[in-house]
């Protein structure tokens, strides 16, 4: 067979129909319709990288057979990783006690109570009723809502002071000490014989918190059962053993947890005291019916039964030795004054708040004050004035401000904080809760004078932590109105040599108000005055972390009252504070580099990402001084937020262009970047390259490609990590080339040369480290291109040369990034393209004058007959079919595509017979091997069975059938006319003709005729 | 099995002298003891004050020999129903009699357990039957609680009865082994109670204030304690003291010059009134202990006491329970 060659002048057959034909592609045809093309597919894909598309490619093939891909190279596993998510729950020692025991009480007194059938639960009705604050002019707290209240300050106790650690536990106090009970006894006896120097109280156990709630249950248990047996005396001794527990304070930090526990157990008999003497009260003989009492019952319809039965619980506790447990026990009953008196029992109440003087501890009496104060809400001793409340104030206060002052080492109370081995503000810590509560419940008289007195009870320089509570308790009107005089109140406890906990305590009083600022705005002339008041105390601190704090939640009010000006006044003074902290810290440690501490990072990150967001003009941004130096004492994680938000800004805006901001930005995408490792989960991999490719894609030089050139090495070794940013770094340096071309045509000076050059060498450099074959031939094969558009013949071949090369070695298991990755089909349809592109390609490059004509296109060949096809594989068959016409148009006296520049083989080789023989040679083989591929019968896949197995039997003979059409094509565009190449060409159609229509077999059969027929032009 | 109760109509069985004690006997008769055959109901009401030597006074020797005499205050004895016949079912006897001393002179003494002496009434309920035929049916002795009348005298005497105050330092105290600071720099307590005599139904109130101490204080209590006195029938009298109770009115150092409360609700069942009989005597103190903590741990804690001699009054209905109050 001959080869079709069309002879210039005479005949164009073969150009025509190579034309026709579908492997033919117009964009070769000129230099600037190359230029064009890969101009717009590095366009294309730039835009579609980093989309996260998941899908498959979806080869687009239109009309005119350019090649633009939408695809997405990176594959997303299904399952994601949560390496380092997972917050870490801090697990709480003490277990949630609070409804257990009560249910189990009252269910268990609910059910074999003997004396009633129905038990009216009066008084134990909590109900939840919403939260009134008082209206003004103070009406008083139902009951209800004094309960509810209690119940949220328990459980806030309980979050904020329970946590894990031993609590020593002496054995005086052997109900919580012991094991169990018999062995206890023994126990106990031995170690007081053992010690008997030391004396009982010398013995500490350390068990920890879980365990000593676990006792306290079991106690509680105790306590239920003996009731439920009707051995009320021994609950009671129980009882009074567990109020006990309340005087010893020495389990230090647990005791705001142990006192939460221990009131809700004597709560609990206090209330079955309670039901008991009102259905005493209800039954008015043992054989009548019972007439429930009224609920506001007066003391008058009582009768003398059920008074008398009160009293005498009444007298029982009153002769219990101990101070506290007498009186937790008093307080525990106190609903049931109610039986003998109708007055509420307000002489009851003050009394105990003067007996409350008697507990030396200044915590126990703290705590104890606290629940005088709840029971005298509860049972309504208060007065619209909520003058018993302010009495328990002033009770509590000189405590208070005694335990904070340094200077009473005298008093004894100093003695017991001391005991605890804690300091004073630790101590005051724990006294809180009692604090707070006695605020809030006088805040709930929203009446202004009252609140006024108590932070008057302050004394006249308050302390910082009662400053905190009152702040906290206040409602956001009282502070709106009195806010510049509250903040020179926390200014004003100040002193020049302030210890961190104070500053931090400050910070936290400052923080609280800002806090509330933020619901409530403050007035218009306060805005500024605030925070330069503010100020003034916070620039003294040298603490960082606290200032960094304050900072931080200032910003935001700022943000959302004052303007920018002041935004940039406090940043400044920031990055002051902060470069005067790092200097100091280099002082003290001259040999290591300074840093700032996690949270104070922390803040530092979180006042830069709000004002990031505020800005959202990244050159605007990066021009702060203080922004940018900021950001450069941050470290780790921090780092990495920032840079992302820095990105993400710079991403939303527009092309950058400064060069401080290009180095500013580069910089955090190389903090961004140097973050994902092998570790990183897939969505911190994502995010990132998604920031990176953003920040490449947006940075723009204008007309100086070197700048671009040198930007887009030093991005390559930058971002090693990301696969698809050196994607897009080949695709930006190919549309410098092509950006080159638009300038100067092929007019290209020395240094236009150079340049070009020196890119298609980058993109030679970078290609192979791009993972996945398919993308690494598709850069190959654009970059080839590029080359050729300016007639850089020996950058193409290597390019060529390389794609050959790595799709041969990219087969086999052991290749990294190769075929193997690929699903099967997808991998086909590749190679498939690649060959055809490639098959394009070797048309213009001019051949190896050395090594042989057609060594790239052998090498190509070789590379098909290498790859692993799947077994009647139609895209194997179809390779070979593209490549005929190629090798085809390969002789002829004209090529089909012709690029400026390029002396292609047409030129090259122009006459010489051995070129012609040669390419007839490689002709003749690939129609050989075309045409038996083909040929091959289908076999039945015996797997599948039934109708899908048929469905798949048919398709792939349809596909074979027309692979067979599209080879008679090819042969009969490439070609010379001849009787045999005619016969060869219809019987190939004749296999077609079993499965596919007549009349395409028929048409596909006259074109033949007409391209190998006698009355073809070339015959 | 049959049974007999007695039941008496007063709250918490609690009479004042003076009062008609009424009540029932209750038998119940059982099927199976039925037709009870009985030879009376009899309901005995006695009461009597017994004393005997403490052992802390005499030797055991000395006890068997030396031997106190009960008072007997009230022998009430009376028939509910002549001998008879009893079927099956509830049978109730009611019966009431005066609750007047005997002999008449002798004044009615209020119940008293205290640890020497002790004034006890009790009721007895029998549904007689020889021992023969099976016995007879009991109640036992079932006590129930006496008050004395209430003396208009008495209650002008705790309505004049003054403020007494005292001072606790460290003079004439003794403070135990190792007082350490306490017996050179001191201490000083002072308090007052707000009166000398008391009625029973009343707390005794007062209050102490901690003016300076060189030693921390453990606690501060105040002790009621009771003072009985007999005579023995050789005619030796005798005189005990202890405790009747503690309370706590200070827990641990507290601070110093506040003012601490003294509330101190008076036990009922331990206590009566000041008594001054031929022979025998009840009378009570109350005493303020200030416990300090020992200067080494283990070693005794020094104690320092004073002592306040109080007479206690009943004071009767008119007397508002006060106890529970201010």
């Amino acid at each position: 067979m001959d080869v079709r060659r069309d002879r210039v002048g005479v005949s164009r057959s073969f150009a025509d129909a190579f034309a026709a034909h579908e492997t033919y592609e117009a964009s070769m045809t000129s230099s600037r319709k190359l230029c064009a093309f890969v101009r717009d597919a590095a366009t294309a894909r730039v835009r579609t990288l980093g989309r996260g598309d998941a899908n498959a490619d979806a080869i687009v093939k239109d009309g005119a057979r350019e090649e633009g891909r939408a695809s997405c190279a990176s594959t997303s596993t299904s399952e994601s990783m949560d390496g380092d998510a997972g917050a870490e729950t801090v697990r709480r020692g003490a277990a949630a006690f609070a409804e257990d025991p009560v249910d189990a009480l009252m269910r268990a007194a609910n059910a074999s109570d003997s004396d009633s059938e129905e038990l009216n639960q009066r008084g134990a009705s909590v109900e939840v009723v919403e939260l009134g604050r008082g209206a003004i002019g103070g009406t008083r707290e139902t009951e209800e809502d004094v309960n509810e209240r209690w119940r949220a300050k328990k459980k806030q106790t309980h979050q904020r002071h329970s946590g894990r650690g031993t609590i020593q536990v002496s054995m005086a106090f052997e109900i919580i000490s012991t094991k169990a009970k018999g062995e206890a006894g023994v126990e106990a006896r031995l170690a007081e014989l053992e010690n008997t120097t030391s004396g009982l109280n010398a013995q500490t156990h350390r068990i920890s918190q879980q365990e000593y709630v676990t006792r306290l249950k079991r106690l509680n248990e105790d306590i239920a059962n003996a009731w439920l047996n009707d051995d009320r005396v021994n609950a009671l001794k129980l009882c009074v053993k567990v109020s006990r527990l309340l005087a010893d304070t020495k389990v230090g930090k647990f005791y705001p947890v142990l006192f939460v526990l221990v009131t809700e157990v004597i709560e609990t008999v206090g209330r079955l005291v309670f039901d008991r003497i009102t259905r005493k009260a209800e039954e008015p003989g043992p054989n009548g019916s019972s007439k429930p009492l009224p609920d506001n019952f007066k003391a008058s319809h009582v009768r003398a039964l059920a008074k008398n039965t009160c009293r005498n619980w009444f007298y029982k506790i009153s002769t219990i030795r101990d101070l506290v447990p007498r009186m937790y026990m008093e307080l525990a009953l106190f609903k049931c004054y109610r039986f003998l008196q109708d007055e509420p029992p307000v002489m009851q109440a003050r009394r105990l708040l003067q007996q409350a003087r008697g507990i030396a501890d200044p915590l126990a009496a703290a705590y104890i004050r606290m629940y005088i104060a709840k029971c005298v809400l509860a049972c309504d001793c208060e007065t619209p004035e909520s003058e018993r409340t302010m009495e328990i104030l002033k009770e509590f206060m000189p405590s208070y401000t005694k335990v904070l002052d340094e200077d009473a080492e005298d008093d004894p109370s100093t003695s017991y904080i001391f005991a605890l081995g804690m300091q004073r503000a630790e101590y005051v810590e724990l006294m809180d809760p009692a604090m707070e509560w006695l605020i809030e419940s006088c805040a709930q008289n929203s009446n202004p004078a009252l609140l006024q007195k108590v932070l008057y009870m302050g004394g006249e320089k308050p302390a910082v932590p009662f400053l905190r509570s009152v702040f906290r308790s206040l409602s956001k009107i009282l502070i709106r109105e009195n806010a510049v005089k509250f903040i020179s109140l926390i200014s004003a406890t100040s002193t020049d040599e302030d210890s961190i906990d104070h500053v931090g305590a400050m910070a936290d009083c400052y923080c609280v108000l800002v806090d509330k600022f933020e619901e409530t705005p403050p007035r218009e002339d306060d805005r500024l005055a605030i925070l330069s008041e503010v100020w003034r105390a916070v620039q003294k601190w040298t603490h960082i972390e606290p200032y960094l704090r304050v900072a931080e939640r200032f910003l935001h009010y700022i943000i959302k009252y004052l303007t920018k000006g002041e935004l940039e006044t406090l940043m400044k003074d920031v990055a002051r504070h902060v470069h005067a902290w790092l200097e100091k810290a280099r002082e003290k440690e001259p040999m290591k580099s300074p840093t700032l501490s996690a949270p104070a990072m922390r803040y530092v990150a979180r006042s830069l990402q709000t004002t990031t967001d505020y800005f959202k003009g990244v050159t605007a941004l990066l021009n702060l001084k203080w922004y940018v130096y900021l950001g450069e004492t941050l470290r780790g994680d921090a780092k990495v937020e920032y840079s992302a938000s820095v990105l993400n800004c710079a991403a939303s805006g527009s092309k950058v262009t400064d060069p401080l901001c290009l180095h500013t930005l580069l910089e955090a995408a190389r903090t961004v970047h140097d973050n994902v490792d092998g570790m990183s989960s897939d969505d911190v991999r994502e995010e990132a390259e998604l920031l990176v490719l953003r920040f490449i894609d947006s940075v723009d030089f204008g007309d100086d490609f070197e700048a671009h050139l040198n930007f887009l090495v030093v991005a390559r070794s930058a971002f090693s990590n990301l696969d698809q940013v050196q994607e897009l770094l080949v695709y930006r340096a190919l549309l410098l080339v092509t950006g080159v071309y638009e300038h100067v045509g092929s007019a290209h000076t020395s240094k236009t040369k150079a340049f070009v050059n020196a890119c298609t060498a980058y993109c030679q450099i970078t290609i192979p480290s791009v993972r996945g074959v398919e993308v690494r031939l598709r850069l190959f094969t654009l970059a080839a291109r590029a080359a050729l558009v300016h007639a850089l013949v020996q950058q193409a071949d290597g390019l060529i040369r390389s794609a050959v090369t790595d799709a041969q070695e990219s087969g086999g298991e052991s290749a990294v990034g190769g075929w193997i990755d690929l699903p099967t089909e997808k991998s086909e349809q590749e190679m498939l393209d690649f060959v055809r592109r490639c098959g394009s390609l070797l048309i213009v490059a001019p051949g190896n004058l050395e090594q042989g004509a057609f060594l790239v296109f052998r090498g190509l060949m070789k590379v098909i007959e290498d790859f692993e096809w799947q077994p009647s594989s139609v895209s194997e068959i179809r390779s070979y079919i593209a490549l005929i016409p190629a090798i085809a148009a390969m002789v002829q006296e004209k090529l089909p595509y012709k690029l400026d520049g390029v002396q292609s083989s047409d030129v090259l080789f122009a006459g010489e017979e051995a070129y012609v023989d040669e390419a007839t040679e490689l002709a003749h083989a690939l129609i050989q091997r075309a045409t038996d591929l083909a040929g091959t019968e289908l076999t039945r896949n015996d797997d599948e069975d039934g109708e899908d197995g048929e469905c798949a039997y048919k398709s792939m003979a349809t596909d074979l059938a027309r692979a067979n059409i599209e080879l008679a094509n090819a042969i009969a565009v490439a070609c010379k006319p001849s009787p045999s190449m005619l016969a060869l060409a219809n019987g190939i159609i004749d296999r077609a003709r079993r499965v596919l229509p007549a009349d395409e077999c028929e048409r596909a059969g006259k074109r033949v005729k007409e391209l190998l027929g006698e009355d073809a032009p070339d015959a | 099995m049959s049974r007999v109760d007695v039941f008496l109509d007063a709250v918490d069985s609690k009479y004042r002298a003076g009062d008609v004690v009424r009540g029932e006997v209750v038998a119940t008769i059982e099927r199976e003891d039925a037709p009870f055959n009985h030879q009376g109901v009899v309901v005995t009401a006695c009461g009597s004050v017994a004393m005997r030597v403490g052992e802390g006074r005499v030797t055991m020797l000395e006890a068997l020999f030396t031997s106190v005499d009960p008072v007997s205050v009230l022998d009430v004895q009376s028939v509910l129903a002549p001998p008879g016949r009893l079927a099956t079912g509830v049978h109730k006897f009611p019966f009431s009699f005066p609750l007047r001393a005997f002999p008449a002179s002798m004044p009615v003494y209020e119940t008293f357990h205290g640890q020497n002496t002790q004034v006890v009434y009790a009721i007895d309920a029998e549904v007689a039957r020889p021992i023969l035929r099976g016995g007879s049916l009991t109640t036992g002795m079932c006590e129930f609680l006496v008050e004395s009348t209430p003396d208009e005298e008495d209650a002008e005497n705790v309505r004049a009865s003054g403020r007494v105050e005292f001072e606790i330092t460290e003079e004439q105290q003794d403070l135990g082994p190792a007082p350490g600071a306490l017996a050179t720099e001191g201490f000083l307590v002072r308090g007052y109670f707000d009166k000398t005599s008391w009625f029973l139904e009343e707390a005794i109130t007062g209050a102490l204030t901690v003016v300076r101490s060189a030693a921390p204080l453990k606690a501060i209590e105040i002790e009621l304690c009771r003072i009985e006195g007999c005579t023995t029938s050789e005619g030796q009298a005798l005189s005990e003291t202890s405790p009747v109770q503690f309370t706590q009115v200070a827990d641990g150092d507290c601070a110093r010059g506040t003012e601490i409360p003294i509330h101190f609700v008076i036990p009922r069942l331990f206590t009566c009134p000041s008594v001054q009989a031929a022979t025998f005597s009840i009378s009570f103190m109350l005493r303020v202990l200030c416990v300090f903590e020992p200067i080494n741990p283990g070693n005794k804690e020094p104690v320092a006491v004073r002592a306040i001699p109080i007479q206690l009054y009943r004071g009767g209905p008119s007397v508002k329970p006060k106890a529970l109050e201010l």
